[in-house]
């Protein structure tokens, strides 16, 4: 141990001084570890000889800043850097794929893509939509309940960080099975049932607190995420786009404002880069961060008022690498430096050091560039909302970063080394699945199958969920997220956000993590095609999509393989789709001593609905009409929910033909606009039946199908067909005397399959003419709502 | 230890009352305590810090006490209490039939 | 008084979240409406200019206590004094949800005695336990003593939402029957939950979606000018807002909720 590597600074206390100067490679290591810096040895070496031409040794402050900037988190290494796949070199996943697809599509209506904290598209009247969505596995993982409550806090600081005002948020979470044996879980792993009931709780505590809605949302269970809870949250918000005001100048005081700066979250960055282990819960104590939504709330107020007088220049939020990346990214986004006072922000105790008070990632924090003129104003408004704020530095012309505490310089950095983050190359590899297709025999009563499945947790009812989130709350919520007298799953939830306009925006998501088992590829081909089609059931078109990787260690060959794979998905997806992405965030390293989160891409899609009055819900509305298929069915059955309740998870993986389902869509959106479509409901986990099934018993009007009506050349099984979960297809009932115009208009794309009756009962008739499936719908539902009621 | 168990099923079950005091670790600011703290202010009383913590009563079987204190120690971390940010404080007394 | 002219206040203070919808409902009414933080009331506002104060959803201070409790004692020492001017004018005051817990912590509601410092009527958690959005019916069971229901037909269903942990009323145990004998008796009961076709509840879950006592989900004061009610009329204002508009092929304007806020209008125009 070289402890005189690290001496106490003279000027000031709690600072060290660490002579890089003269380390070793071995050394240079140990000071990274030491300091929890999580710097390669090449990363460290360029430190080193930054030092080295500035003639002394860095202080703590100034390799945490530099730690904080350069890492995983803060400036997506991973996307942003080399990748060696298949012989060919990837310059940025990022660019390549994701970024370059939304330059191509090149839409107007775009507003503001990937530079700010969130995404932001034009909507109605001047209005804009700011949406970002966030995962925030790792602390979830930690403490669920307080996880998931600041999921949702910093997400929604990123909307505030656009000046937007928060409308509306959403959840997606991931667990492993809930009736998971207890003794096999790993030590320091919280069983799926403690971390489902309190990610869901601590989601419903801070946005009801706060006052957003939480209108749609996913909960998917798989081994796999066991020991790697995913909990991702979302949110949109609505701001006059002339109020979007990001011209931060030298000279303009940097304010903090809301909550106290403690130890919460030090090293949560780079904590969230690297992989859980069974340590993580006594070593990562600070990571775990208190949340007060009732600050938020207020920061919230104060925030849209300081908007709306125009007092602030910039505005970004205080969330992972807390002050050093929002004051460094802000210097760094208007060609400025900064000096910054650390004794001037505000503690919740005594003792901190100064490094700790510039990385810290105490919640409800946000940092505004406010011009000299205005600083008294503002500060007058976050006094009258009860929210402290105060100057702690100023943005500077000199490209420097200049830290002092209590006037001493403890860190004083150039701005273009610091933002000169090297490009790693990473080799990134992919081999084909160890997975045989099943031999399985039609079983002989397939409506206890379908009974079956509609309990099986990922189909299964999450309404006793949905229930206790304020879906409600500020009066907006034009399609909530379950419809109909007995409670069906809508596809996707609509709002009003203007009260002067009928535009509404339609919010849906797309997941389908078993699919990543067999192929990355078409498991994110799935994902961006559920959520479109989820958008397009309920009237939203002019789709914009957010992207979610969450992924295992990229560190490893196959995790990057597959990764790479499915970043070529969404550009090839997104092109043919003509739906541009419009903000992402990756979390890797989800990798658990219990093994690897199964590759997972959460697809959010933001529609327009161009009137709300004309919005679909997903129940059937009277008997006696008729119900078309839209799309094709394949075999598809690889990694459906059919396979899993058998035990298996196959090859078959539903692909993809991203021209004809546009065309598809595009037809389907035009009779919604012509009001032919009486309700229509996507099929995804479960096929056809389980959609089906789901569109009668919520309005508990019945139905009849015939599977010699669908299409299809190379399925000669009922079950295939019922339980096949090939992409595209959507189920619409239309009122007979539409039929010949809806015919006209979908072309080829729609097949009737059925009608509506007064029964109450589901019959489907298989390929031989018999009835294969005959069920009241109440034992359908109960069976469909049982399963998660009482988890 | 399989001797052990073995005994201890022999033994008398008694009851206990096992009350768990779960609150903050310090370092996390406990955002009630700080409003009822300032409320108190505003109302003129001169006090210096609120906190606030949440008592679990739990009766419970066990042949004695320091079983009882294990068993509730137990429930303690596994489901009360997360030792990520959360102090408990465990007191137990022998029930009495009322 | 002309409808233009009515000036309705809307307090709000830390965790005040369904303000801005309960104004935008006062507004499409055509009444002046304004928004005020409690802080602002008490440098340069007086209770006396308006003809109608609100406290609307949310949850003021964190909920910490009990939900409302904080808020009500802010109130009480900052604006005490103008809040017992106002009511002894026997000018109306509506609370929903966490605004009806802030009357009940008040105890203006239901206000049987002023110096009572003890409530002996409490909203308190829900059974079963937790957090609860859904649409619930609700009957009109006052008799034309409340000025926000009076012009209702009794017995008018009302279709609303509810989202709150804590609405459960609970009356003082060893006085229940008394209690609810003298909330009767004063014509205070002003809406219960009860089934789509209006028959009673009967403590039955989840047509009584928390448990309250005889299914009583808003209750005003003697006089008839305070109300404080657990469900939100704000969000069941425009026919868009109700969960099943999609099923229907014909719909009026507005729902429900705007019965009970025209209600109100009226009877300040016609009284001052």
């Amino acid at each position: 141990m070289s402890s005189n590597l690290y001496m106490q600074s003279a000027k000031v206390d709690n600072v060290l001084e660490v002579a890089l100067a003269r380390a070793t490679p071995v050394e240079l290591v140990e000071i990274s570890n030491k300091l929890a810096l999580g710097l390669s040895l090449d990363e460290m070496k360029t430190v080193q000889a930054y030092f080295k031409s500035e003639n002394r040794n860095p202080s703590d402050v100034e390799l945490q800043t530099i730690s904080q900037t350069w890492s995983e988190h803060c400036c997506h290494k991973t996307f942003k850097g080399n990748i060696l796949f298949d012989g060919k070199e990837i310059n940025s996943l990022f660019k390549t794929y994701i970024a370059k697809v939304t330059k191509e599509i090149n839409a107007p209506w775009c507003f503001n893509v990937f530079e700010d904290n969130a995404g932001i598209v034009k909507f109605d009247k001047g209005f804009g939509i700011a949406a970002k969505v966030e995962t925030h596995n790792h602390p979830s993982a930690v403490d669920p309940f307080g996880g998931a409550a600041n999921g949702i806090g910093g997400v929604v600081r990123d909307i505030l960080g656009v000046w937007a005002d928060p409308i509306a948020c959403t959840g997606v979470s991931c667990f492993g099975p809930l009736n998971f044996d207890y003794n096999k879980l790993f030590l320091g792993v919280k069983h799926p049932r403690y971390l489902y009931r309190n990610i869901a709780a601590g989601l419903s505590f801070y946005s009801n607190n706060l006052g957003v809605p939480i209108v749609n949302g996913a909960t998917c269970f798989d081994e796999s995420y066991t020991g790697n809870v995913v909990a991702c949250c979302g949110c949109f918000g609505l701001l006059p786009l002339d109020k979007y005001l990001k011209n931060a100048k030298a000279g303009d005081y940097i304010v903090m404002a809301g909550g106290k700066t403690g130890r919460d979250g030090i090293h949560g960055v780079t904590f969230a880069s690297a992989e859980l282990t069974k340590k993580s819960e006594e070593t990562s104590n600070p990571a775990v961060q208190t949340s007060d939504p009732i600050a938020e709330e207020k920061l919230k107020r104060a925030i849209i008022i300081i908007r709306d007088l125009q007092l602030a220049s910039a505005i970004t939020d205080l969330g992972g690498g807390g002050l050093s990346s929002a004051v460094g990214e802000t210097a760094e986004r208007y060609h400025c430096g900064a000096t910054v006072e650390l004794s001037k922000v505000p503690v919740k105790y005594s003792g901190l050091a100064p490094w700790e008070i510039y990385i810290s990632e105490s919640q409800e924090r946000q940092l505004f560039a406010v011009p000299p003129e205005h600083l008294d104003a503002a500060l007058a408004v976050f006094k009258q909302e009860e929210v402290e704020a105060t100057a702690i530095g100023q943005l500077t012309s000199e490209r420097r970063l200049k830290i002092k505490y209590q006037t001493v310089t403890v860190a004083d950095v150039d701005m273009t080394f610091l933002f000169n983050i090297i490009a790693s190359t990473k080799q990134a590899t992919l081999s084909p699945p160890m997975l045989t297709e099943p031999e399985l025999a039609e079983p002989a009563d397939l409506t206890n199958t379908l009974i079956q499945l509609l309990g099986m947790p990922n189909i299964a009812s999450k309404e006793s969920v949905a229930q206790t989130y304020d879906y409600e709350v500020k009066g907006n919520t034009v399609l909530k997220p379950f419809q109909g007298k007995y409670a069906g799953p809508n596809d996707a939830a609509v709002l009003k956000p203007l009260h002067n306009s009928w535009k509404g925006l339609a919010i849906s998501c797309g997941i389908n993590p078993n699919y990543g088992k067999i192929d990355p590829y078409w498991m994110a081909a799935s994902s961006i095609d559920e959520a479109i089609r989820n958008n397009i059931a309920v009237g939203g078109r002019r789709i914009a999509l957010l992207d979610n990787f969450i992924w295992g260690n990229p560190e490893k060959p196959e995790r990057l393989g597959s990764l790479v794979r499915a970043c070529q998905a969404c550009y090839d997806i997104a092109k043919a789709y003509r739906t541009p992405f419009i903000s992402g965030k990756d979390s890797l390293y989800n990798e658990s001593p219990m093994g690897p989160v199964t590759p997972t891409l959460i697809i959010t899609a933001l529609g327009i609905v161009p009137d709300i009055r004309s919005t679909i819900s997903m129940n059937l509305k009277t008997p006696e009409n008729l119900l078309y298929l839209l799309g094709n069915t394949y075999p598809e059955l690889g990694g459906s929910e059919y396979y899993k309740l058998n035990g298996h998870i196959g090859l078959s993986v539903p692909k993809l033909q991203p021209h004809r389902a546009r065309k598809n869509y595009y037809n389907l959106t035009k009779a919604i606009g012509y009001g032919m479509v009486k309700s229509c409901h996507d099929l995804s986990d479960g096929g056809l039946a389980v959609a089906a099934a789901e569109m009668a018993f919520a309005s508990n009007i019945g139905l009849t199908l015939d599977l010699k009506a669908i299409p299809n050349k190379t399925i000669t099984r009922n079950d295939f067909l019922l339980f096949s979960e090939s992409n595209s297809r959507l189920l619409i009932e239309v009122s007979p005397k539409d039929r010949s115009d809806f015919e006209a208009l979908m072309k080829n794309g729609c097949t009737l399959i059925g009608e509506t009756t007064k029964t109450e009962k589901l019959q489907i008739h298989g390929l031989h003419n018999n009835i294969i499936i005959d069920a009241p719908l109440t034992k359908l539902r109960d069976a469909w709502k049982k399963t998660l009621a009482e988890a | 230890m399989k001797v052990f168990k073995f005994l201890i099923s022999y033994l008398e079950l008694m009851k206990y009352i096992a009350k768990v005091d779960v609150s903050l670790k310090s370092g996390h600011i406990n955002s009630e305590g700080e409003t009822i703290e300032h409320l108190l202010k505003e109302l003129g009383y001169q006090v210096e810090k609120t906190d606030v913590s949440k008592v679990y009563t739990i009766l419970l079987q066990a042949p004695s006490a320091v079983e009882a204190k294990v068993k509730a120690q137990e429930i303690s971390e596994r489901l009360l209490a997360n030792p990520a940010k959360d102090n408990y404080i465990i007191n137990v007394v022998e029930a009495v039939d009322q | 008084m002309k409808t233009k002219d009515i000036k309705v206040c809307i307090i709000r203070a830390a965790g005040t979240s369904c303000d801005a919808e309960t104004a935008r409902a006062f507004q499409e009414l055509g009444v002046q409406t304004e928004i005020k933080h409690i802080n602002e009331l008490v440098t340069n506002s007086n209770l006396l200019n308006y003809n109608l104060l609100v406290l609307p959803g949310g949850c003021t201070f964190g909920d910490h206590v009990r939900p409302g409790a904080v808020f009500a004692k802010y109130l009480n020492k900052k604006l005490g004094k103008q809040i017992t001017q106002y009511t002894d004018e026997n000018r109306p005051i509506l609370g929903i949800s966490n605004g009806f817990q802030t009357l009940i912590e008040y105890g203006l509601l239901p206000g049987f005695n002023d110096n009572n410092q003890q409530p002996e009527i409490t909203l308190t958690t829900n059974i079963p336990n937790g957090f609860k959005c859904q649409w619930v019916y609700l009957k009109n069971e006052n008799k034309g003593n409340c000025s926000f229901t009076n012009q209702l037909p009794k017995d008018k269903i009302l279709k609303m939402p509810i989202a709150h942990s804590e609405g459960r009323l609970l009356l003082h145990a060893e006085k229940e029957k008394q209690l609810l004998q003298k909330l009767a008796d004063n014509d205070m009961i002003v809406l219960r939950y009860c089934n789509r076709d209006g028959t009673p509840a009967n403590q039955t879950y989840p047509i009584n979606p928390n448990g309250t006592y005889h299914d009583i989900a808003g209750i005003c004061n003697k006089e008839g000018t305070i109300l404080g009610l657990m469900p939100h009329p704000e969000r069941a204002m425009h026919w868009w807002q109700e969960p099943d508009w999609t099923d229907k092929t014909h719909t009026t304007p507005y729902s429900d909720g705007k019965l009970i806020f025209e209600n109100i209008i009226n009877n300040i125009t016609t009284k001052q």
